[in-house]
């Protein structure tokens, strides 16, 4: 019953992040002030809630053991935020890079088998709740950021005049790549710890946990060139270099470099 | 020495440190971080951080103790807003600021300050990445060792693991597996009895995934476990006698092998190889059964038997490495904050104010300007050394 509730929010979570992505996309230019950006926004984020929801009774605790949760939980929050972006900032137009994102990532969601799987001994542990839960904080923080870094280079084009001003969202970039790196340290930290309790090593170069590393160094480099005083156009493009390796690192190595995090 | 604490050096060095750890997953190359040229990187890495900590501390300590009595005298360069006191301060409230003042002949000096923790999350940060550097130096000192036991067996301590604590042994008294609610596998444990230099340091005592058992630098792992079928081998001198062989792996018997796979409860399947590889005959195993593997020799079944797999380490570094990743997880939690910034103000004799915002990031700055209603400013960004 929950599972095919699952399947069906899940689809209906497709459709709805794909038809908003294509009215998106065809009203960019005013979209930010059209009702019909709330009530995509809110019906999105409406599904994704329910269908972690659906999840979360499904599983009878917090879902965090594999690619697949880790979907659930990314969406719901990634969407959550657009909503926020969308009624209060009027930043609707950054949905033309969250809903295809969410819709992809359904899709990927819906290659996995939805039957509640128990978990393996070693995943038996609180250190992996608050593992994943700062990956999926660090992940959507660096996601909007790459959103930020985007809208700073759409700027200064006359189809985007109404978005906030370069300076604004190159501090809005910033200020998630702050969060984001806060999230990765705990998650790399909290990693290390479940590893040393669980494996005996609290670092073994791991694919997975070497280019979390990797993405973290790329968004160190970001966060020190800023107090350089590199500009924000400059920094755009440090930004889309760390959205490629955080990608690279939850798909990339899960599909080219498998390692001790293969179950995802 | 300015360029080994700046932040020009760290960005290099950070960037070198991700070039090799992309290339080395990409080129699959773990021994690169065992090489010459990354510990060389991050040994430089230490230095750098280390360099720019001991500058910037005391930066901070001074900027953390200062007082608005040492406003005294800089009035001249502050700005004047067209509200009263009362409205100064109301400001300041608004925008979270927490200030001190300090009463002099001229007139009331305050000093204001804004998200005080955010000021201390980068240093904190970098002394914690310092602490795990610390510790994974040390942890290059750690010790290993494997050990496989069925349980009523003892065994002396993994050679290392004596060399370095003394000798030991391990008795392994219960190996069980246990089960959740819905019969899933939630756990396996191990009890045992730890034996050093003659005296018992631990009865009973178990290790669990994810639960370790932790001693005075000593931990035992559940790694993993094995099962194996206890057989009797009848042939020459040479192999007759009580054997453990573990299942699914191939075990040779003079010039053939056999391999002896899981099938039901009390069931198994041997299989028997020629010199050559090839299956020459596979068999029900159970108890009772008495297989000939050539003219000259015989398995019997005696019953199967698990085995657990336990890894020792003796490390004095994971309480160092856990320090550090402490002061890191601390000082990233910091930056979440805000950012530090102060407000200076002078309030003379008249009640008239003026102030200065102070805020290394423009934009911020510009942001509280605006908030205490005085015009922009376009000063130059303060540079930190590093």
């Amino acid at each position: 019953m929950l599972e095919t509730l699952q399947v069906i929010l899940l689809w209906a979570l497709i459709s709805a992040s794909a038809a908003s992505f294509v009215i998106f996309i065809f009203f960019y230019r005013k979209i930010g002030t059209m009702p019909v950006a709330k009530i995509l926004s809110a019906l999105t984020a409406a599904i994704a809630v329910v269908l972690l929801a659906a999840r979360i009774i499904a599983s009878g605790d917090l879902p965090f053991a594999n690619g697949l949760d880790f979907g659930f939980w990314i969406n719901a929050v990634l969407l959550l935020v657009l909503l926020v972006l969308t009624f209060k900032f009027e930043l609707a137009v950054a949905g033309c890079v969250i809903f295809p994102i969410v819709a992809g990532l359904s899709i990927w969601m819906t290659s996995f088998n939805l039957a509640n799987q128990p978990a393996a001994p070693a995943l038996r542990s609180y250190w992996l709740d608050f593992h994943v839960s700062s990956a999926i904080l660090a992940y959507a923080a660096f996601l909007f950021s790459f959103v930020f870094s985007l809208l700073v280079l759409a700027s200064h084009k006359k189809q985007f005049a109404k978005l906030p001003d370069k300076d604004t969202l190159g501090e809005w970039a910033y200020r998630a790549v702050l969060v984001g790196v806060t999230f990765q340290t705990v998650m790399l930290i909290t990693g290390s710890v479940w590893a040393e309790y669980a494996w005996g090593a609290y670092w073994s170069w791991d694919p997975k946990e070497t280019w979390a590393l990797i993405t973290w160094f790329i968004y160190a480099i970001y966060l020190h060139l800023r107090v350089r005083g590199w500009s924000n156009e400059r920094l755009t493009w440090l930004n889309i270099i760390g959205f490629a390796a955080m990608v690279f690192t939850f798909f990339g190595v899960s599909y080219l470099l498998p390692g001790l995090h293969s179950y995802l | 020495m300015k360029f080994i604490s700046s932040v020009r050096l760290a960005v290099i060095l950070i960037a070198a440190l991700a070039g090799l750890a992309v290339s080395s997953t990409i080129y699959d190359l773990p021994e690169m971080y065992q090489s010459l040229p990354f510990r060389i990187l991050v040994a430089a890495f230490f230095v750098n951080l280390l360099t720019c900590s001991v500058q910037l501390w005391p930066k901070v300590a001074r900027t953390l103790r200062r007082k608005p009595e040492s406003l005294v005298g800089q009035e001249k360069g502050f700005r004047a807003v067209g509200y009263d006191k009362d409205e100064f301060f109301a400001r300041l409230k608004k925008q979270r600021y927490h200030w001190q003042t300090h009463d002099g002949e001229a007139g009331q000096y305050v000093l204001a300050r804004q998200n005080i923790p955010a000021i201390l999350a980068p240093h904190v940060l970098h002394v914690g990445l310092l602490v795990i550097i610390v510790g994974a130096f040390l942890s290059s000192f750690n010790v290993t060792g494997q050990l496989m036991l069925s349980p009523g067996e003892s065994q002396p301590l993994p050679t290392a693991i004596s060399e370095r604590i003394g000798e030991g042994s391990i008795a392994v008294s219960d190996f069980e597996t246990e089960y959740d609610d819905e019969g899933a596998i939630e756990n396996w444990v191990t009890t045992f009895d730890l034996t050093l230099d003659g005296k018992e340091v631990a009865k009973d005592a178990t290790t669990r995934v994810n639960h370790p058992y932790k001693d005075n630098g000593l931990s035992i792992y559940q790694m993993a476990y094995r099962n194996m079928y206890v057989v009797h081998i009848e042939g020459d001198d040479s192999v007759t006698g009580d054997y453990a062989i573990p299942e699914s792996q191939r075990f040779p018997l003079g010039d053939r092998t056999v391999d002896i796979e899981p099938m039901t409860e009390g069931v198994a399947l041997l299989y028997v190889f020629d010199e050559n590889n090839k299956e020459i005959g596979s068999y029900a195993f159970k108890e009772g059964s008495k297989i000939a593997i050539d003219d000259n020799t015989t398995i019997s079944y005696i019953q199967p038997m698990n085995a657990t797999v336990l890894e020792f380490k003796y490390s004095k570094a994971m309480p160092i490495i856990f320090a550090g990743f402490i002061l890191a997880a601390l000082g990233s939690l910091l930056s979440l904050f805000g950012r530090y910034g102060e407000v200076v103000g002078f309030i003379d004799a008249t009640g008239r104010v003026s102030m200065r915002v102070l805020n290394k990031s423009s934009y911020a700055r510009k942001r509280q300007e605006k908030a205490f209603g005085i015009e922009a400013t376009d000063e130059t960004r303060e540079e930190e050394s590093c």
